[in-house]
């Protein structure tokens, strides 16, 4: 299902995603599904449902793995078309919430795909953070 | 024939001239008949109103009456007559006499009263009540007369309270001129004016805290009152004049003609300018006004006082020595004065013009225990943008020339949203406030610092603290400061400006401190187990840098075990080293440690680093490869670099944020022939495990 998913267009794999959740609501990749549904209103710059779905979905998966990526959307959405600074000060904390220890590389990096074929890369510096979407610089955070 | 006056005239002088001479030789006869009899009429009045009684003369004239002088009534086997009246005309007045009234009148020139306490209450009192009861018994029916009016007027009466030996000596209470007039129906009234005088023992704690030695205040007395039950005295008006200004009051004496009558006397809410208190002008300059309520209830031999003011826009003036005057502007609050306690609580300006509010509490008598509280609103802080909620000094103690007690201060600092609780507590302090200027000292024989939050709890405990107090208008200076801690002793001084914004700068230097308690109490760290703690500080309100400092432990010993736990060492819980020194600073947001050294034998540290949200610094670390090849994956490290210096260098950067720090490992020559020698695959992996290490540790935190 998610394969097929990824290699449909855009739309089209979201309403799939989405009348597959309503019918498996607790599938096994509910959580993956459910990011990248936030994510397609990202991409179609419907940044009220974004916010909602990923608000939802950090209360719901706030230890989950890939929590992280929901908080890189919500940060470039508030980045970009939100004048909240208080609430980037506070989302930018989770960029670097972990500590690290580089012996042999200056930086860490970490990858995903999403269910809808985007790639996101962190890149972890001793002074920054920088955050890649389909290769692309998304934004450079720094503490 | 014609009719003349004068034969008539001629007959009336000659009666009137008759009449004269009669009245004149009864007037001389009866003084003669009353000399002669006078110790058998002392000896009949003793026996009626059951007091020794003693006469010095008495006369008579149909002008002015019976006359009695040196008149004295003692009481019991007493020596000192507690009644004297000095000379004394008793008449009836003629021409009520015209309208069948009669009114008897008293005109005396001087009384002295001798009040002592006896088991039932006072001597005069006692004296005063029995008299009358005993003229009225049916054995002495010729007393019984249909008396109208009975006035007195006395022209000085000087009132000794003779039960203390002070009060004996320098008590002077003075009414003059009384008048005092008693109706048949039961009305009475009282007028005099009193003056209070009493000089303060040069002895006392008192005498010098105040300018004036002597307490002194004039006021006039207006009673006016109505008898019931023919025991209890209504007062239906007191009033009580201080220059332009009046006290009214009302209330009940009852049992006013009994040995011991029970006072409840009301004073309205009236409103008095403090320079009309004399007390108050003489030694405090005092200006400004205050609503007084008064009360005076309890028996007349305990008679309680209570009272409250309200103090409006008031002003006072201190000189606590020669050269020193302390104007305290813009009083307002309350005073109340209730079971011989007095408590203030007023908020003012003080001589810098800070406004400071003030809760003070204290008992009457020469040596009283003194609370103070002294604190600086909340608004005061909001308003200058200083991140304090709550700024505390609390007293309890005795002021003598010598201030001596406890002294506690407290502070609550707000930062981010946390809220840092400051405390330090003085334990037998003294300090000489009244020596001049240049010879103030202050003693504290313990004190303990302490700073809370929601997550740590920190103290210092210092004892024997010595230093030179300067003070200076509102600049407030500690010179020479010594004092003992954890077995070390610290140096220092610190200035206090009260003027406007609050300026506190200090410095304070330390040698020879036990490290080990000292971490026990400020929970720093535990990892510094032993060593001497040399350290400098200083310190300034106003500065960017609020403090800066450094310290250095010598010949210690510190808990390695993290390092050794990272590079895989083993333990180095006991780690001796020569000498461990940092360099801080703490700014309003920041806390930067621009150093930390530690030198030993096979490991040397030498880091830099500031902290506030971010870090930002260096680490740099050197081990001695002997102790590095005590982990077998160093020895292999070391193998395959094929290093063979004796020390390996370590350098990190270090950054991120202070809840979660990231070290990055810089080149170095050690780093650069591992990297040669390792496989892309093996240094992956190392990285690997040490990413899966710090989450395992993140987890577990």
């Amino acid at each position: 299902m998610l394969k097929d998913a990824r290699q449909e267009n855009i739309d089209f794999s979201f309403m799939k995603l989405r009348s597959y959740l309503r019918e498996n609501p607790k599938t096994q990749h509910a959580e993956e599904i459910r990011l990248g549904l936030a994510e397609y209103y990202f991409r179609i710059r419907d940044y009220n449902d974004a916010i909602n779905e990923l608000t939802r979905y950090i209360s719901d998966y706030h230890s989950g793995k890939n929590v992280i990526f929901a908080y890189i959307l919500l940060y470039k959405i508030i980045l970009e078309y939100k004048d909240e600074p208080q609430l980037l000060e506070k989302l930018k904390e989770k960029f670097f919430s972990k500590s690290l220890f580089l012996i042999f590389s200056d930086s860490k990096t970490r990858h995903y795909k999403s269910v809808l074929n985007n790639t996101y890369k962190i890149v972890e510096h001793i002074d920054r953070t920088e955050v890649f979407f389909n290769n692309e610089l998304f934004f450079k955070a720094v503490p | 024939m014609s009719f003349s006056l004068k034969p008539f005239l001629k007959r009336a002088g000659k009666i009137a001239l008759a009449l004269f001479l009669a009245a004149f030789i009864l007037q001389v006869g009866i003084s003669v008949i009353l000399s002669i009899s006078k110790e058998r009429i002392v000896k009949q009045a003793a026996q009626i109103t059951g007091y020794r009684i003693a006469l010095g003369r008495a006369s008579f004239s149909f002008l002015r009456g019976l006359n009695l002088k040196r008149l004295a009534v003692f009481y019991e086997g007493r020596q000192e007559p507690p009644i004297f009246v000095n000379n004394a005309f008793v008449s009836v007045r003629i021409f009520p006499l015209l309208f069948g009234k009669i009114a008897l009148h008293a005109d005396i020139s001087s009384v002295v009263l001798l009040m002592k306490k006896e088991t039932e209450g006072y001597n005069v009192q006692i004296i005063l009540s029995d008299i009358p009861k005993r003229l009225n018994l049916p054995d002495y029916p010729h007393f019984k007369l249909p008396i109208n009016t009975v006035t007195a007027r006395i022209k000085s009466a000087k009132i000794i309270y003779a039960d203390d030996p002070n009060l004996r000596q320098n008590l002077e209470i003075l009414h003059k001129n009384i008048r005092i007039i008693f109706y048949k129906s039961g009305k009475l009234v009282f007028n005099s004016s009193i003056k209070f005088r009493y000089i303060i023992p040069e002895e006392t704690n008192l005498s010098k805290l105040l300018a004036s030695g002597t307490v002194e205040q004039g006021l006039k007395c207006s009673l006016q009152g109505t008898f019931i039950n023919e025991k209890d005295l209504n007062i239906d008006m007191l009033l009580l004049s201080l220059s332009d200004d009046q006290i009214i009051g009302t209330g009940l004496i009852k049992d006013f003609t009994e040995r011991n009558p029970h006072l409840n006397i009301d004073f309205v809410h009236s409103m008095i300018f403090l320079k009309n208190i004399a007390f108050l002008r003489n030694n405090f300059k005092a200006e400004g006004t205050s609503f007084i309520s008064l009360k005076l209830i309890g028996p007349f031999d305990d008679i309680k006082t209570e009272m409250s003011a309200q103090l409006n826009e008031c002003a006072f003036s201190y000189k606590p020595s020669e050269k020193e005057i302390l104007d305290f502007k813009n009083v307002n609050g309350k005073f109340e004065f209730k079971d011989k306690e007095a408590k203030f609580d007023v908020s003012l300006l003080n001589p810098g013009g800070l406004p400071l509010n003030i809760k003070l509490k204290t008992a009457l008598g020469d040596d009283p225990d003194i609370y103070l509280t002294v604190y600086l609103s909340r608004d005061f802080f909001s308003r200058r943008n200083i991140p304090l909620d709550k700024l505390e000094i609390d007293f309890e103690g005795k002021v003598k020339d010598i201030v001596r007690g406890r002294l506690k201060a407290r502070a609550l600092y707000v930062k981010k949203g946390l809220k840092f609780d400051l405390g330090a507590d003085f334990k037998n302090i003294e300090f000489n406030y009244r020596a001049p200027p240049g010879e103030k000292y202050f003693l504290a024989k313990e004190i303990e610092l302490f700073k809370k939050d929601a997550f740590l709890s920190q103290k210092l405990i210092i004892n024997n603290l010595n230093s030179r107090v300067i003070t200076v208008k509102e600049n407030l200076a500690a010179e020479d400061i010594v004092l003992s801690a954890y077995n070390g002793i610290v140096g220092g001084r610190l200035n206090f400006n009260l003027k406007d914004k609050p300026h506190l700068t200090a410095s304070l230097s330390g040698r020879g401190l036990d490290i080990n308690k000292i971490m026990q109490d400020t929970n720093i760290t535990n990892k510094l187990l032993s060593g001497k703690l040399d350290i400098k500080i200083s310190f300034d309100s106003h500065s960017a840098a609020l403090l800066n400092g450094r310290c250095f432990v010598k010949e210690g010993v510190a808990d390695l075990d993290a390092l050794a736990a990272t590079v895989d060492l083993p333990s180095l819980k006991n780690t001796a080293f020569d000498i461990m020194g940092t360099y801080f600073m703490f700014t309003k947001d920041l806390i930067k440690v621009r150093g930390i050294k530690l030198y030993s034998r096979d490991i040397m540290l030498n880091a830099f680093w500031d902290i506030d949200d971010k870090i930002k610094g260096a680490v740099n670390l050197k081990i001695a490869s002997l102790l590095l090849k005590q982990s077998p994956s160093f020895r292999k490290l070391l193998s395959l670099a094929d290093f063979k210096k004796p020390y390996v260098d370590f350098k990190f950067r270090v950054g991120g944020i202070s809840r979660a720090a990231r070290l990055m490992w810089i080149k170095g020559e050690f780093k650069e022939k591992l990297e040669a020698g390792l496989a892309q695959w093996v240094k992956r992996s190392i990285q690997a495990n040490l990413n899966e290490a710090i989450e395992g540790v993140a987890a577990k935190n």
